[in-house]
């Protein structure tokens, strides 16, 4: 914002006063609170000062000075307020995972605020998580009708774009339900926050430990790499084995990774099971259990997604078991291990290998 | 720091706009008569520069401080040579705007030019009260409103904002305009004092003062407008034939020197507080209209006499600030009320205030309908001796006087000998450009017979002193012209006026010996135009300057009187648009696509849109994507049941049952 009271080159004290006054919020109904910033403070102070002299004097020309501004703020209150109720959903746009301490850089463009007609930054944050997203909406620069209902190329679509930094640097999982969208568009005077229910998962996962050596499909991939022809390509799917893709094919976007598949390992299917033992003892650490964690998710990523040729890959997290070839299954596997807490019980029988804290 | 990378960039945007802001509070400053057109022209120069060389036109930060010193120290120079210290901060604000107009361009020159911008229109909402404020207050509001939208919009996160059509915003100003009017209208006036109030120099009347040197008034066709009256509770072409033809009484000048008239020593009468209303009582009884009196104020009774209309009427006076402190009294007035200032009445029937107002008044005045017209009010005492005098009557008025006398019967009254006198003068040439002779104006006048009123009334008044009628003649406005387009009456300098009052039979009475013909004169050169301008400046400053709360009530109770009378319509308008629809709706089996679908399909749209999936025109809903968040199987029912009931059901969906489905989709995702 290029009109920060600062640039006056206020006395610190003015713009310590200022600070302290932006923090207050104040509610203006259900869902909704107003704050100022710098520059709306200033402005509420003069609006104060201004109609004290039309009270003081009444003079109507100074009335007419002081509705003016006043209805200038209230419409800058009216567009913000309108501004935030337009907006999309943007749990949507959430990744399905991140993995813990390593940022990732989300550039989304948003599609569905063609009517919007007002420019400004929206902050997106949960109360659930400590996640921020800024979202830049930008007013539609030439707009004659809705371009997508009767298809006027002419028309510059706009540029709204969610942007994120997305990092955390604790593995958590947390069903996002109350978000709280905040901007000070149009003008920069009002604070407005807004807290509406936008649904999503927040799915931070340990760091992935490799080392692990589980005979099963895995391993025979690891070997078919070296020497064995792929038979064809497949689109990428989270959870695919880095070694598998086909760079020479691939760009630096993910949507266009392609993953090498072999004939052999498609006629030979292969059965990968891990059993995860989540019990703690009590000479163990809390890292020892994100090391176990992130061995099982290493351990996940490993493991192809196939639905058709009969590969298997079964992963019992404690009481839980999940079938990671199916999509369905590797989410719900994927979301478990975000969630994971120590449990006291067993883990649940079954075939595979067992990774455990607990000494046998 | 270059801001012009392109013309089209946001940057460039903000250069330009808030150039606005400065310069909608510079022309609203400049509209002041306070301020010296050297002062404004500069900073409206150096922003037509700037304007069109970019940022080639440009002083570094340092170099226009400079200029903004220099202005506080001229300023301080002012102030110790005497200029007044609202006009010497008017100075100093527009060196500054020069200052920031030609700075470079930075966030921080941006806040500057919009601060000044602002100040100045403040500055000018004191100094000035042109209805042309109207128009850089609104360019103003236009500026700050783009200005600060694309100032927010700099320097964000992931670069400039692009600032969005400027028709974008056509209908967020219609709304802020009325909301400012809202404002306006809704909120209190206080006025607890009046140091801030609007001002404007005051006009500067001859005529008015204790010595008038003839000539010095009524000699012009002057157009200003020095006062304006409007009717308040009768009907307007009832008020016009009421208010046309009457005399407003200002200075009565009783003491003849050799070339000019001098007020005579009065006693004070009464004093009222600007809260009490003045009650003037009736001196004299007469209803009787001088026989002298013009021939069109007669016309005007005559036909005010065939009107069946009230007798007593309100009206209300907008008053020019004037450098005089006499309240005009038109014929018939009985009250005046909402006076700012005190005011006192002294023995020569003159009223004023304690001190020249500095700006526009608005007073309420109760008149008598002209029918019942006496000739004075208020209380008027007997003659002084003053009046009387004959010591400085010219030689020539004598001989005239006997020459036009001795010529009839020598029984004749003096009332007679007046009329004589009177009809004698109404058969001379008026002439405002007839030679005078600085040393012996009546002398020349009586012996060119043509003149200005003022040579008129002074002929007369010293005619009527040697026959013995204490005389003196008045100083005031006739007749007026009347405004069609605003149904109001405007008193022009132009309608500047000297007629006698001699005392007979006990009282005193209006003898006017002007000819008629200077009624016939005017100094407006395009009438049309110029009804059309005073109207807009009356509406102007009736409706915002002089806007009170007792407006506000009365404003209330018209729209509330309108309502009454408009709730048959309203209903009857309701019914058309919910009702009958409803009932037809219901009694048949028509479909209403445009009443009822199409609000589904919106509100189905809207619920969409939300969750990342946009419909196209027509486009099924099974062809859509499925909705974030929304399981897969409660969309396909979803999708089944809207078809159902859009196809084959004829009980379709309400609105309210569309919106019941939608909750229950997205209640049902985790």
């Amino acid at each position: 914002m290029a009109y920060n009271p600062s640039d006056l080159r206020l006395p610190p004290w003015i713009l310590y006063l200022l600070d302290a006054l932006i923090a207050v919020r104040v509610p203006i109904g259900r869902y909704w609170h107003i704050g100022m910033t710098r520059a709306g403070a200033l402005m509420f102070f003069s609006l104060l000062g201004l109609w004290a002299a039309a009270f003081y004097s009444g003079n109507n020309l100074l009335y007419l000075c002081g509705a003016m501004l006043t209805a200038i703020a209230m419409m800058a209150l009216w567009q913000g307020v309108q501004l935030l109720r337009g907006l999309p959903l943007f749990g949507a746009y959430l990744p399905d995972f991140v993995e813990q301490c390593r940022p990732v850089v989300l550039r989304q463009d948003i599609s569905d605020i063609a009517r919007s007609t007002v420019s400004g930054l929206v902050d997106i944050t949960w109360s659930e998580a400590d996640l921020q997203l800024s979202a830049r909406i930008c007013a539609a620069t030439r707009v004659q009708g809705d371009p997508r209902r009767h298809g006027d190329s002419n028309v510059q679509p706009n540029q709204s774009r969610l942007i994120a930094q997305l990092q955390s640097s604790k593995r958590c999982y947390h069903k996002l339900t109350k978000q709280r969208l905040t901007t000070s568009a149009p003008l920069g005077l009002w604070e407005l926050t807004y807290q509406r229910q936008d649904l999503a998962i927040w799915a931070v996962l340990p760091q992935a430990v490799a080392g692990l050596r589980v005979q099963g499909l895995g391993q025979n991939l690891q070997h078919r790499i070296e020497g064995d022809e792929y038979h064809d390509l497949r689109m990428y799917t989270p959870g695919d084995p880095l070694a598998r893709i086909h760079w020479r094919k691939s760009t630096l976007d993910p949507s266009t990774w392609r993953i090498k598949r072999f004939s052999q390992a498609e006629e030979q299917p292969q059965k990968a099971h891990l059993r995860v033992d989540l019990r703690l003892p009590s000479g163990a650490t809390q890292a020892a259990f994100e090391n176990l964690l992130g061995l099982t998710w290493h351990w996940l990523q490993s493991q192809p997604e196939s639905t058709s040729r009969g590969h298997q890959s079964q992963l019992i997290l404690g009481q839980q078991c999940f079938d990671c070839s199916q999509s369905d299954g590797r989410k719900a596997a994927i979301h478990a291990i975000a969630a994971a807490l120590p449990e006291h019980h067993a883990p649940k029988h079954g075939a595979g290998f067992l990774l455990s804290l607990v000494e046998p | 720091m270059s801001f012009f990378p392109s013309k089209t960039s946001p940057s460039s945007h903000a250069e330009k706009l808030t150039l606005g802001v400065l310069m909608s509070g510079v022309i609203a400053l400049a509209l002041s008569d306070f301020v010296s057109p050297l002062y404004w022209s500069l900073p409206a120069m150096a922003a037509l520069l700037r304007w069109w060389r970019g940022s080639s036109f440009a002083l570094t930060e340092m170099q226009a401080s400079f200029i903004g010193w220099f202005g506080f120290i001229w300023v301080g120079l002012e102030l110790l040579l005497g200029r007044p210290w609202v006009v010497a901060f008017t100075d100093f604000l527009l060196i500054l705007a020069l200052a920031v107009t030609i700075e470079t361009a930075t966030p921080r020159n941006h806040l500057h030019r919009m601060l000044t911008g602002l100040f100045l229109m403040l500055a000018g909402a004191v100094l000035t009260d042109s209805v042309l404020y109207a128009i850089p207050l609104i360019a103003l509001m236009w500026f700050t409103w783009r200005s600060a939208i694309c100032l927010y919009g700099l320097q964000q996160v992931g670069g400039d904002l692009p600032i969005h059509s400027p028709r974008f915003d056509v209908g967020a100003m219609i709304v802020m305009i009325i909301m400012a009017l809202g404002l306006f209208i809704g909120l209190p006036r206080f006025d607890i004092q009046t140091k801030l109030q609007p001002t404007q120099p005051r006009m500067e009347t001859t005529g008015f003062s204790d010595h008038v040197q003839l000539g010095d008034f009524a000699r012009e066709l002057d157009a200003t407008v020095i006062l304006r009256a409007e009717v308040i509770d009768i009907d307007a072409d009832d008020f016009r034939r009421q208010i046309l033809g009457r005399y407003w009484r200002g200075v009565a000048l009783s003491q003849y020197i050799n070339h000019g008239w001098r007020q005579a020593t009065y006693q004070k009468i009464r004093t009222w507080m600007p809260s009490q209303a003045i009650a003037l009582s009736r001196a004299t009884s007469s209803s009787q209209t001088s026989s002298s009196q013009t021939n069109s104020s007669q016309t005007n009774a005559a036909q005010t006499n065939s009107l069946q209309t009230k007798h007593r009427y309100e009206i209300a006076v907008f008053r020019e600030a004037s450098d005089h402190a006499y309240i005009l009294l038109p014929d018939g007035v009985s009250l005046i009320q909402h006076h700012a200032n005190s005011a006192q009445l002294d023995s020569l029937g003159q009223l004023r205030f304690s001190k020249a107002p500095a700006r526009r008044l608005r007073l309420t005045m109760v008149l008598d309908s002209i029918s019942n017209t006496p000739v004075f009010y208020p209380a008027l005492q007997a003659p002084l001796a003053i009046e009387s005098d004959q010591t400085n009557i010219p030689n020539a008025i004598r001989i005239w006087v006997k020459h036009i006398v001795s010529s009839e019967k020598s029984d004749q009254t003096a009332e007679q000998q007046l009329q004589m006198l009177t009809d004698e003068l109404h058969g001379w040439v008026y002439d405002l450009n007839a030679p005078i002779d600085a040393q012996q104006p009546l002398t020349s006048f009586i012996n060119n017979k043509r003149g200005h009123c003022e040579l008129y009334a002074s002929t007369l008044a010293l005619a009527a002193r040697t026959l013995g009628i204490p005389s003196r003649i008045v100083n005031g406005y006739y007749g007026g012209e009347w405004n069609d387009t605003g149904a109001f009456l405007m008193l022009r300098q132009q309608h500047a006026h000297s007629w006698v009052e001699v005392w007979l039979n006990h009282q005193w009475q209006r003898i006017d010996p002007t000819p008629a013909s200077r009624w016939q004169l005017s100094g407006v050169h395009f009438p049309t135009w110029d009804a059309a301008w005073e109207t807009l400046k009356l509406t102007w400053y009736r409706y915002v300057l002089a806007f009170q709360d007792s407006d506000r009530e009365a404003l209330l109770q018209n729209l509330f009187a309108w309502l009454k009378k408009a709730i048959p319509w309203l209903l009857m308008g309701l019914i058309l648009f919910f009702i009958t629809p409803y009932v037809y709706r219901k009694t048949t089996f028509f479909s209403w696509p445009w009443w009822s679908h199409n609000i589904q399909q919106k509100v189905l749209d809207r619920w969409l849109e939300k969750r990342g999936v946009y419909r196209p025109l027509s486009r099924p809903l099974r062809l859509l994507p499925i909705p974030y968040g929304v399981p897969s199987q409660a969309w396909i029912n979803l999708v089944k049941a809207w078809e159902n009931q859009a196809y084959s059901d004829p009980k379709r969906w309400t609105r309210r049952q569309l919106k019941t489905h939608l909750r229950a989709l997205s209640d049902a995702r985790w």
